[in-house]
């Protein structure tokens, strides 16, 4: 047996055992794989190797926290709750609008953060409620969390596999837009329609209506809605006039917006909000740091090197065949790491297709690995929130799962069709 | 009792004991990520008339980590001038080692050679995350082993950070990722008041104007399944000598490709210094696995040896662009193509009768470097 | 400028873990806040 494979046997064993048995926290079992994994490799335990590897997502740390400053903000300021009832309100006649417009809100935080934590955490918890008061059974809310996050993740502008995978080849991360929302959107309708529209056929108004707060806002007005705005605003003005404007970033533009939220609803304790939200992002922070950890010594034994090989020795027919399994298992890891590590070589065996839209299939196949036990980042959040175990929520997540994964092979097929996509 | 860490309680105590080692940790690391920071040295040899730094040229880097020296070696006769880049990606070493052996060895009997080893000297400073690349590597010499560093493609991000999301190459309005922000071969001609990448490259390109400089090469590594390798890159102008220099590389037993440099692939060298100066650039490509995402275990051993398992089976299944046996591609070889062909490229340009010459010599053969480079590097003192 | 201005939002990210670190009673739960801090201070004081 060659020594990358033992040592990759090693790193993903003992992550499953530290995991799994002892369990102990994602980021602590990753980083015993890592360290265990230096052992066997001859590599004693290299300090810096198990640091540097985290500095990847240094920048993705800072988005995440302070994300979730800005949803705490707007979800503790009434204005999440706020939306949610105006949908309901409106759109009640018309379930499957009501439906997809809500899976639209799950989807938002994913969709400008990169993070489908992030859309779990915050809008997920808004919209589960409602969800549930219109009958929805908590395992199929848990389930419409968990893909909407994961969709959101994965819808445009911030696609973070897709950014790995095009940094990884020396491509711009331009023309992803359409592409990206090509596959995200029939998804997310598709799955809204499923696990929802079975429930939602002959609504009550009167019973869902008890269990929204249609008070906030009447009491704020339109104010409500500025942290949003301003939101959106920073967001596309500083992409429109990238040349005259400076470069903001995701985390200073959240800031900003919560500081606006902290005076347009209700009435906020600022340290108490930042401080619930840190605590909420520590865990998924340190998970991204024991990521870091254990690709990096993937890369330093060779273990990395060994997984791109063995990929990359198929046929594209089995290519097309792993980009629908073993890419989105690694999220099992990882979904950032399948992005980089499985994504790149796979999208340089398939440079005869369209690049971005095999770019944009692929990272799209990579997000679904939040869905992947045990990490399962935007899963495991989702059925703590419906209070179920995520075992009980998986089996929803399948057909939606599979929807998706054809959705994306289909992409990557035909990518040379689908070309009139990227603008 | 079943042991079940996930129950264990944590108070204040616990807390001190935990940030005490994490703590411990960070001085440890401190120390390790800082000692990239000192220089390698580099010894001039009998060419080198003068040294200049690179901010000289452009006083809005001098003081920072941007900064950097220019060997200058004249010849006694006045005439055609060459400007060599080593170190554009500090994570592509046969263009710093080039550069070396280029100061430690090369004189110029006609004309001016300006050679840079640290292009972008920040990227020398880190190495890139989760590319578990080692920090330096080691030469062996007749007289000791001479040490290297081993950088980041790009700029330290303590240098420049944050990133955008997309970075916007001004002059041409191409958009890339944002990293490519930091990456100084995005960044050409540069601004003078641009972010820190964009001065440096800044101060190199007026470097170019005010010197007049004739010809420009820029020396790279690439990974082995990337398509642009072993190559010669010229812009349309620089197209003429380019061809007469990979005719006569081809003659001495170096195959080398030549590419044209793309029209509209903005902020690279071969591009903008062509576009908008009046020098001839061009830029050269070696193999080097341990920047590909193929490689096997990655420590200095492969930079040196340039050995690796899982590149020849890459090359059996022919995803490579270079043949790649159990001999590899050692850094011997990869610094032999690279001097040789600026040779050639100062060859061609006498060959093109222009009017001015550039003789550089004491250079030794294409054969003789590949067999060993470090017979070729100073005494360390 | 803006490198201060992120300095500055990670100064105050990192307050808030330490803060996280000293109100935690699991003791997996402040090694995973040191883990933060690690790579958050390291940048704070421009090493790496």
């Amino acid at each position: 047996m060659q020594i990358e494979l033992i040592v990759l046997l090693v790193m993903i064993g003992s992550f499953l055992i530290a995991n799994m048995l002892l369990k102990l926290p994602v980021s602590l079992s990753m980083m015993l794989g890592a360290v265990l994994g230096t052992l066997v490799g001859g590599e004693g335990i290299p300090l810096r190797h198990l640091f540097e590897g985290a500095f990847v997502y240094l920048d993705t740390m800072m988005i995440i926290a302070t994300a979730m400053i800005f949803m705490n903000v707007i979800e503790k300021s009434g204005t999440i709750e706020a939306l949610g009832a105006a949908i309901v309100r409106r759109f009640y006649k018309v379930p499957a609008v009501m439906l997809i417009l809500l899976m639209l809100i799950i989807m938002f935080p994913g969709m400008i953060t990169g993070s489908s934590t992030a859309a779990v955490l915050s809008a997920g918890a808004i919209v589960a409620p409602i969800l549930m008061l219109m009958g929805i059974p908590a395992s199929k809310t848990g389930a419409m969390l968990a893909i909407g996050a994961i969709l959101g993740m994965a819808a445009p502008p911030v696609n973070i596999p897709a950014m790995l995978i095009t940094g990884g080849v020396d491509m711009p991360y331009i023309g992803f837009a359409l592409p990206l929302l090509a596959l995200t959107l029939p998804c997310a309708v598709f799955t809204a329609l499923l696990l929802g529209l079975p429930y939602c056929k002959n609504l009550d108004y009167e019973k869902v209506k008890t269990g929204l707060n249609l008070e906030v806002g009447s009491r704020h007005g339109f104010k409500l809605y500025l942290p949003i705005v301003t939101l959106f605003l920073l967001m596309i003005l500083t992409r429109a006039f990238a040349a005259y404007i400076p470069n903001l970033g995701m985390p200073l533009i959240f800031l900003i917006s919560s500081v606006v939220g902290f005076f347009t609803g209700e009435k906020l304790d600022v340290v108490k909000t930042v401080e619930t939200s840190i605590s909420t992002s520590v865990p998924v922070l340190a998970k991204l740091v024991g990521v870091g950890m254990f690709i990096q010594i993937m890369t330093l034994t060779g273990a990395r090197g060994f997984i791109v090989i063995n990929c990359l020795g198929l046929g594209i027919v089995m290519l097309w065949i792993f980009s629908i399994t073993i890419l989105p298992a690694f999220g099992a890891v990882s979904s950032f790491g399948g992005a980089s590590v499985l994504g790149v070589p796979f999208m340089l065996s398939m440079l005869s297709g369209n690049h971005t839209i095999t770019a944009a299939a692929l990272a799209f196949l990579a997000c679904m690995g939040d869905l992947m036990p045990p990490t399962a980042l935007a899963g495991n959040y989702a059925a703590k929130i419906v209070e179920q175990r995520y075992a009980k929520v998986l089996p929803r997540c399948l057909i939606p799962l599979a929807f998706c994964l054809l959705l994306g092979l289909l992409f990557l097929i035909f990518s040379k069709n689908l070309g009139f996509l990227v603008l | 009792m079943k042991f079940q860490p996930d129950q264990l309680k944590g108070n204040r105590i616990t807390a001190i004991a935990v940030c005490t080692v994490a703590l411990l940790c960070l001085v440890v690391l401190a120390r390790e990520f800082l000692s990239m920071r000192k220089a390698e040295p580099i010894y001039p040899g009998p060419g080198v008339t003068r040294t200049a730094m690179l901010s000289d040229y452009f006083e809005g880097i001098k003081g920072t980590a941007g900064d950097t020296e220019i060997y200058i070696l004249e010849g006694k006769k006045p005439g055609a001038s060459i400007l060599v880049l080593g170190g554009t990606h500090a994570n592509e070493p046969s263009g710093l080692l080039s550069a070396v052996l280029l100061i430690e060895n090369a004189v110029v009997e006609e004309g001016t050679l300006y050679v840079i080893p640290h292009t972008n000297n920040s990227g020398f400073t880190c190495t890139d995350p989760q590319e578990a690349a080692p920090m330096r590597f080691t030469i062996d010499t007749p007289t000791g082993p001479r040490t290297f560093r081993y950088g980041s493609r790009s700029t330290n991000p303590v240098h420049q950070w944050p990133d955008p999301e997309l970075y916007l190459h001004v002059s041409s309005g191409q958009s890339l990722s944002g990293a490519e922000t930091r990456n100084i071969n995005r960044t050409y001609p540069g601004r003078p008041n641009g972010n820190f990448t964009e001065k440096v490259s800044y101060a190199v390109t007026t470097l170019i104007r005010q010197e007049g400089i004739d010809v420009t090469i820029d020396l790279h590594e690439a990974a082995p399944e990337y398509p642009t390798i072993n190559a010669l890159v010229a812009h349309e102008n620089a197209m003429p000598l380019a061809s007469m220099a990979m005719f006569n590389l081809a003659m001495e037993g170096m195959e080398i490709s030549l590419e044209p440099s793309p029209q509209n692939l903005h902020g690279l060298t071969h591009r903008e210094l062509g576009d908008h100066t009046n020098t001839w650039a061009t830029l050269m490509e070696t193999a080097n696995p341990a920047q590909g995402r193929l490689r096997g275990k990655t420590d200095e051993r492969l930079v040196v040896t340039g050995q690796d398992k899982f590149y020849q089976m890459a090359a059996k299944y022919g995803n490579l662009y270079v043949p790649f046996d159990e001999r590899g591609h050692p850094i011997s070889g990869r610094v032999s193509r690279h001097v040789t062909g600026i040779m050639q490229l100062a060859q061609a340009y006498n060959d093109l009768d222009l009017g001015k010459r550039i003789v550089i010599t004491n250079v030794p053969t294409y054969e003789e470097m590949n067999q060993d480079i470090g017979r070729y590097l100073a005494t360390p003192h | 400028m803006m490198m201060y201005i992120y300095l500055g939002i990670l100064l105050l990210i990192l307050v808030f873990v330490i803060r996280y670190l000293f109100t935690e009673n699991k003791l997996l739960s402040q090694i995973d806040a040191a883990l933060v801090l690690i790579p958050m201070l390291l940048r704070l004081f421009l090493i790496k």
